[in-house]
């Protein structure tokens, strides 16, 4: 990842510019690298094969970016080497940088990493560009009343893997934010709507989506007490127990039903029970 | 036909459970979107407020439904919680696979590259994970996070 990043050299975790390339996010890259190309913006966009600008501001370089400045940050905490520091801390400047967009979710990768960069340097611009994203990139775009409170209201964020997107960065704000912050009612609201929309599902439906919910529910289970508390009862040990069960059986069976992360999580946590 | 109309009783009745716009709604919502990224690009968080107020009366009771059917699979739920004494065991047949993966290396094609940096970052923050739950694994794994 620093390799890439620093042959991009705009400071953000690239996207590679790969041309007919399979699979969701590449046909996404597919539309967008056209489009430059066809308004004669893709040279100066493409640098050393890596997507490392966003031109026409559709900010889909927020989701790499953002789970890749994450991932740097987790490094660091783990070996105290310096360059994964710097490097978690450019994604998070271009982050900063990068305009808020329609896409909520897009926005939501970004408030992660922001948050996050913040818990590691407590440097004031890191925690007021979270707060810009969330106030006008997040919360806006929730429902509030209605019969699917807590969802967002447009088809595309209101599928679960966002949704749990959305929760993911979410939980990670209020991790970070001071307890006496203006915004933490808000935050706490919005977190609260969304866990309680859709963790019942788990218990009564069953299991729509598997790795961005783990991610997800495992972040507010991690949130200090006091957060906790005050979110109230949002179903969350419950609706990671069934989500726990479920991947533990299919390593049972050998059938691996989640991805690397939400298993390792997982498993983290079940070493949480012992102690 | 008793039976077909019983059928398509119930299939009236039942929610709705994909968005399902008419052409109307989506031509007016995608007139909103510029006056939602200008709002968004303001200060006034009111004004981005008042675009999505708007865009929810052109939903109507099609806000928050999502664009595709949710699918749910069924729960194992008398299966048991992972046992903290077996984390390397659990976590094994992982780690051996993204060992045999491995296509991030430095110097690589990216104009050739099928896969994003986002798969990267999945596996470091994973070993990371896994070596934090049982420390046996951090020699094997922390390796491979640091790639």
């Amino acid at each position: 990842m620093l390799w890439a990043q620093s042959e991009a050299g705009t400071g953000v975790i690239p996207f590679p510019a790969v041309r007919s390339g399979s699979g969701r996010s590449f046909e996404v890259s597919e539309r967008f690298l056209a489009r430059l190309e066809r308004s004669g913006q893709l040279p100066s966009v493409v640098r050393n094969g890596w997507v490392s600008a966003d031109p026409a501001e559709e900010c889909g370089l927020q989701f790499d970016n953002g789970l890749g400045g994450c991932a740097l940050l987790e490094l660091h905490a783990a070996t105290q080497d310096r360059r994964y520091l710097d490097g978690a801390l450019k994604a998070a400047d271009w982050a900063a940088a990068s305009p808020l967009v329609t896409n909520w979710n897009y926005n939501a990768f970004s408030l992660q990493l922001l948050s996050q960069a913040y818990a590691s340097t407590r440097d004031e611009r890191h925690l007021a560009a979270a707060r810009r994203k969330f106030l006008f990139g997040v919360q806006p775009g929730q429902l509030v009343d209605g019969p699917r409170a807590g969802r967002w209201a447009d088809a595309h964020n209101a599928r679960p893997a966002y949704h749990y997107i959305m929760v993911r960065a979410l939980a990670s704000f209020l991790a970070v934010m001071p307890k006496d912050d203006a915004d933490r009612p808000g935050v706490l609201g919005c977190l609260r709507l969304a866990l309680r929309a859709r963790n019942p599902e788990f218990a009564s439906k069953g299991i729509m989506n598997i790795d961005s919910s783990v991610e997800a529910l495992v972040a507010v289970e991690r949130l200090p007490a006091a957060a906790r508390a005050a979110l109230g009862p949002c179903g969350v040990a419950e609706a990671l127990d069934v989500l726990e069960r479920h991947v533990a059986h299919g390593v049972t069976k050998g059938k691996s039903s989640a991805g690397p992360e939400a298993c390792a999580l997982l498993l983290e946590r079940a070493v949480g029970r012992r102690r | 036909m008793r039976s077909l109309l019983a059928w398509l009783f119930l299939a009236g009745a039942l929610p709705a459970q994909v968005q399902e716009l008419s052409r109307q709604q989506r031509d007016s919502l995608q007139e909103l979107r510029p006056k939602l990224a200008i709002a968004q690009r303001g200060s006034d968080v009111a004004a981005v407020r008042a675009v999505v107020a708007e865009s929810l009366r052109v939903l109507g009771d099609q806000a928050g439904l999502p664009e595709v059917k949710d699918t749910y699979r069924q729960p194992s739920s008398s299966a048991p919680l992972f046992k903290s004494d077996r984390i390397a065991e659990a976590f094994g047949p992982y780690a051996d696979h993204v060992e045999k993966v491995r296509w991030w290396k430095i110097g690589l094609d990216p104009s050739k590259l099928n896969h994003a940096l986002r798969e990267t970052a999945t596996v470091a923050r994973a070993c990371l994970a896994a070596a934090r739950a049982e420390p046996k694994l951090a020699a094997r794994l922390l390796p491979i996070a640091r790639e």
